[in-house]
């Protein structure tokens, strides 16, 4: 580990603090359909083992401000490109050290080896282009400079690259004749391929696909290219030596906080990339403002997860002063449950530092998030339902806080609507008095009317949006319109756009 | 290189199968093909193919006139192409497993085939040079003249007798990734004309298989596969683009066959065809007919004379079977024959050459108040807005009839200003009476259009009435008796 013991500035990577590799779901995933959401997000990459990272929510909102302040210079397009080159570069590093040890042959172990190191070269030489471009991520590439120009890593960068271009500029033919191969020194005869192409060019119109043949050799095509490289090494036998001994200096080349880096961009390039059709199809993100408890105002949010798959409803929501919990009521299929999911992902995923859908979002970094869904698809009768219901409810509420935010989802649906009213009405007082922030969906009237600080919100069928007071009796044609994007607005734009 | 024949051709839109089931055009595409499918596919191709701009629609027409006047020239080349796809089909059927080897040979005798057809073209070419006036023609020919003149073709022929090679290869090879040999391109062996001084001092290495070891003969016969795999990529290569050029030349000419064989097909019936006249904003015709129809008739079909002028929408109502439908798709096809190039089916026929028609028809008779059936056509006119743009065509019948008059009219008429406002040409069928005297009070500009009872399934310009003929045809289809034709409240 020669090259990594070089002095370097303090340098804990961009978040300051590594993300962890291990920790629990949070009890609010399922309800919150995180779990899925972070499984779609990591898709693909699963070997870079980033649920955690995903699961584990920050409180302290400096740590909070700290990642946000990286997604805001990975804004940077070209930033953003370069971070993820760095990625791809490092993982095709590591196949070819891979490689190296996978093949026999001494000559060829060798060559994956300095593949492997010219190309960790080229990750880091690319990142420290690419952040000169940039505004962003300075501290990185104060170290990153620092690292690249030690005297051991310079050394090693410019004889690896000699190496190869060494290597690639080697040239001959190989005359084939009966069971006998001869290797020559190439001496510049015509080539037929190019001849034939040439002669026939004046008819392309664009490409034709190659023809591909199926010219999978078996295992003893490699004797026979250890065979042609041994032809090869006798030709040149001086250039073979040199790698040999360059290899053998340079066991292990990955400095630590390459390592820790990676790992960061990965965690944030899974999220912009997985956000990144809904923002094509023009849907907003922001970096959340963070703000004292209790303090929740948001324009345009969506669920980012049906993002995925179609255009999502766009809500606004905001807590004025004095008020603390919001009541959903509405007729079915509205959109409520979607709308109370939202709200509770939105502190989530603004607590784990990201870019959150909506075209600005101010909000708390909660000490808790509890949420009460109803699991109507859970075996057993109504019976031991409502008990099992009671329980969580009963084991939640002591939690509460003046930090905390409680999604209640149709509470008590299982039992007599007198009962459910007067159980629902004990558990909201009980968030209002913790001071809470609070999302209620109910079928329940009564629970937007109970207290000063309860601010109620309906839905309309139609629109699936969710505003203050009652629903405005729009037609519902216009509504249908609207949805299929078939307003007079909505249709000069598209038309518009296939001008 | 291209023929050029029918310069360009965008690709198929989207909703081009639904265009073509609503239209009506597969009797159309049936009468160009007679009987010969690749004309049959050449002709769908190319009638729902994004439009190409007037001056290309022009350039076509002229392409069109020469093909008629010398209708052998179409034909014969239309022939000649099609041989070269035969000798490809037949030298690829002569394969039988898959190796560069038995690619290089099979791409030697197709290059000498095509060889042979380029002279042949050449001197077909030389036969019409002084018969044709289009630009697309002369400058086709031009081209034959210009590249595949004696010395071009005489250098292919020695090209392709370098392909065939003997037992022993020399490559030229460099290292790849993993330091095996890759790269290979075939060489034409120096000749050994060399002082003994000279080839003594060439390095040279040797490996000589050890004898009688199989897995080192599989080996060896696979990194010949190899060497060779380059080569006979080239000659494939080569042979594809060549055939491309006739392919693409078979493709351009079978679209004017098709077109003349709908001539025919129309003129045997008694019926007019028309070159359509271009104008950027002008919309009109007359003796317009349906040609489809008419292909399955034995009398002259109804037409329809009309000058639209620069008016965005055109609205049709009245009675059922009256001929509404039938006029929508006329003015559908001929909208599409006309952006193609071919004639079409009117006495006279003038348009602008815009983005493509598009259709939003009812999907059967059944107009039951079912919100599904709603959603569906909302649906589908969601598609259509997905690709349509301005001075596109959209052809609409009987839409949004599958809710209460009032929310269809409401949502017809919010589609209607939107697109007429963008500037897409509508024709829209329709019974909603609320959306056809609201647009007549108060609407873009208009011509309506009136289907009557009498029989004769022409339309003429009226204003809109109150009453459908839902219950006349019930009364009719009842065997009552037909009610007078001064039934109507205008």
């Amino acid at each position: 580990m020669l090259v990594c013991m070089i002095v370097s500035p303090p340098f804990a990577g961009l978040f300051g603090a590594p993300l962890p590799q291990e920790a629990r779901e949070p009890g609010y995933f399922a309800d919150l359909q995180l779990d899925q959401l972070v499984e779609a997000v990591v898709k693909g990459r699963e070997r870079h083992n980033l649920v955690p990272a995903f699961s584990a929510r920050l409180d302290d909102a400096a740590a909070i401000e700290q990642r946000q302040s990286v997604f805001a210079e990975l804004a940077d397009e070209d930033l953003l490109a370069a971070m993820r080159a760095f990625g791809d570069g490092l993982a095709r590093c590591e196949r070819q050290f891979e490689a190296a040890a996978r093949v026999r042959h001494p000559r060829q172990a060798q060559r994956w080896r300095l593949n492997a190191i010219a190309s960790y070269v080229s990750v880091v030489d690319a990142a420290i282009a690419a952040l000169e471009k940039s505004a962003g991520l300075r501290g990185w590439l104060d170290w990153l400079r620092e690292y690249r120009a030690s005297a051991d890593v310079a050394a090693m960068a410019s004889e690896a690259r000699a190496l190869l271009a060494e290597l690639g500029g080697l040239r001959y033919t190989l005359s084939i004749s009966g069971d006998e191969i001869t290797a020559s020194p190439f001496a510049d005869q015509e080539d037929l391929n190019a001849g034939t192409l040439d002669t026939f060019e004046r008819f392309r119109e664009g490409e034709v696909a190659p023809h591909e043949f199926d010219l999978r050799a078996g295992a003893e095509m490699n004797e026979l290219h250890a065979a042609v490289l041994d032809l090869v090494v006798k030709l040149f036998p001086d250039v073979f030596d040199r790698v040999a001994r360059f290899v053998d200096r340079h066991p292990a080349v990955r400095h630590p906080v390459i390592d820790v880096v990676e790992r960061e961009l990965r965690f944030a390039l899974a999220w912009l990339d997985f956000i990144a059709p809904a923002q094509r199809a023009g849907l907003p993100f922001c970096l959340p403002n963070l703000r004292p408890a209790g303090r929740l105002e948001v324009t345009d949010t969506f669920d980012v997860l049906l993002a995925a798959s179609r255009a999502p409803v766009t809500n606004d929501v905001a807590l004025g002063d004095g008020e603390s919990v919001l009541v959903v009521t509405g007729p079915n299929q509205g959109g409520k449950t979607t709308f109370a999911r939202t709200i509770g992902q939105l502190y989530h995923l603004a607590a784990l530092g990201l870019p959150v859908p909506g075209r600005s979002v101010a909000l708390h970094a909660p000490d808790a998030i509890l949420t009460h869904f109803d699991r109507g698809d859970r075996a057993g009768d109504l019976r031991s339902r409502l008990e099992d219901e009671i329980t969580r409810m009963t084991e939640m509420l002591p939690k509460v806080t003046n930090r905390s935010v409680v999604i209640l989802n149709e509470m008590f649906s299982s039992t007599t609507f007198a009962d459910a009213r007067a159980m629902s009405i004990d558990v909201l007082r009980d968030v209002l008095d913790a001071g809470a922030v609070g999302v209620c969906v109910t079928f329940i009237d009564e629970l937007s009317r109970l207290d000063p600080r309860v601010v109620s919100l309906t839905t309309s069928a139609g629109t699936f949006r969710v505003t203050r007071g009652r629903a405005d009796g729009e037609a519902h044609a216009l509504a249908l319109a609207t949805r299929y994007g078939l307003t007079q607005d909505q249709l000069r734009a598209r038309i518009g756009a296939h001008a | 290189m291209k023929p050029g024949l029918l310069s360009s051709s965008g690709p198929l839109p989207p909703l081009a199968d639904r265009v073509a089931e609503d239209l009506g055009l597969s009797t159309v595409i049936d009468a160009m093909a007679a009987g010969d499918d690749f004309l049959a596919e050449t002709a769908r191709t190319v009638l729902l193919s994004v439009p190409v701009a007037s001056e290309n629609v022009v350039y076509r027409q002229d392409v069109l006139a020469d093909c008629l006047r010398e209708p052998k020239l179409g034909r014969e080349l239309y022939e000649l192409a099609g041989r070269a796809v035969e000798a490809q089909r037949a030298a690829a059927r002569s394969v039988y497993f898959d190796s560069p080897e038995t690619l290089l040979n099979q791409s030697i005798a197709t290059l000498t085939s095509f060889v042979g057809l380029l002279r042949e073209l050449r001197s077909l070419v030389d036969r019409y040079r002084s018969r044709v006036s289009s630009a697309g023609f002369q400058q086709f020919f031009a081209m034959v003249g210009d590249q595949f003149d004696d010395e071009y073709l005489a250098s292919a022929t020695a090209r392709i007798g370098q392909l065939g090679l003997d037992g022993n290869l020399l490559v030229s090879a460099r290292l790849g990734a993993g330091n095996q040999s890759e790269g290979f391109a075939l060489r034409r062996p120096e000749r050994q004309a060399r002082g003994l001084f000279r080839r003594n001092t060439t390095p040279k290495a040797t490996y000589k298989l050890p004898y009688g070891d199989e897995a080192a003969s599989r080996a060896l016969s696979s990194l010949r596969d190899q060497a060779l795999a380059g080569l006979a990529g080239a000659a494939d290569q080569s042979a594809r683009h060549v055939l491309a050029f006739f392919t693409t030349l078979r493709t351009e000419v079978a679209f004017y066959l098709g077109c003349l064989n709908l001539r025919e097909a129309l003129i045997a019936r008694g019926a007019a065809v028309c070159r359509p006249t271009l104008h950027d904003s002008a919309f009109a015709f007359a003796g317009l007919y349906d040609p489809s129809l008419q292909l399955r008739l034995d009398h002259p079909a109804a037409t329809n004379d009309l000058d639209a002028g620069g008016k965005p929408l055109i609205m049709v109502t009245g009675a059922n079977r009256g001929g509404k439908s039938t006029f929508l798709r006329s003015v559908g096809l001929a909208q599409l024959m006309a952006a193609a190039g071919a004639f079409v089916a009117a006495t006279a026929f003038t348009t602008s050459i815009g983005t493509g028609v598009f259709t939003h028809f009812t999907t059967d008779e059944d107009d039951s108040l079912t919100s599904g059936k709603f959603d569906e056509e909302l649906r589908r006119m969601s598609q259509i807005a997905d690709v349509i743009g301005p001075y596109g065509m959209l052809l609409c019948n009987e839409s949004f009839q599958s809710t209460n008059e009032r929310e269809g009219s409401d949502i017809a008429r919010r589609i209607i200003d939107a697109m007429t406002g963008a500037g897409v040409r509508v024709v829209f069928v329709t019974h909603l009476h609320e959306l056809a005297r609201g647009l007549y009070e108060d609407g873009p500009p208009a011509v309506f259009l009136r289907a009557g009872r009498d029989r004769s399934f022409r339309l003429h310009e009226a204003a809109p009435e109150a009453t459908s003929y839902g219950a006349d045809l019930w009364k009719r289809s009842r065997s009552l008796a037909e009610m007078p034709a001064s039934w109507s409240t205008s």
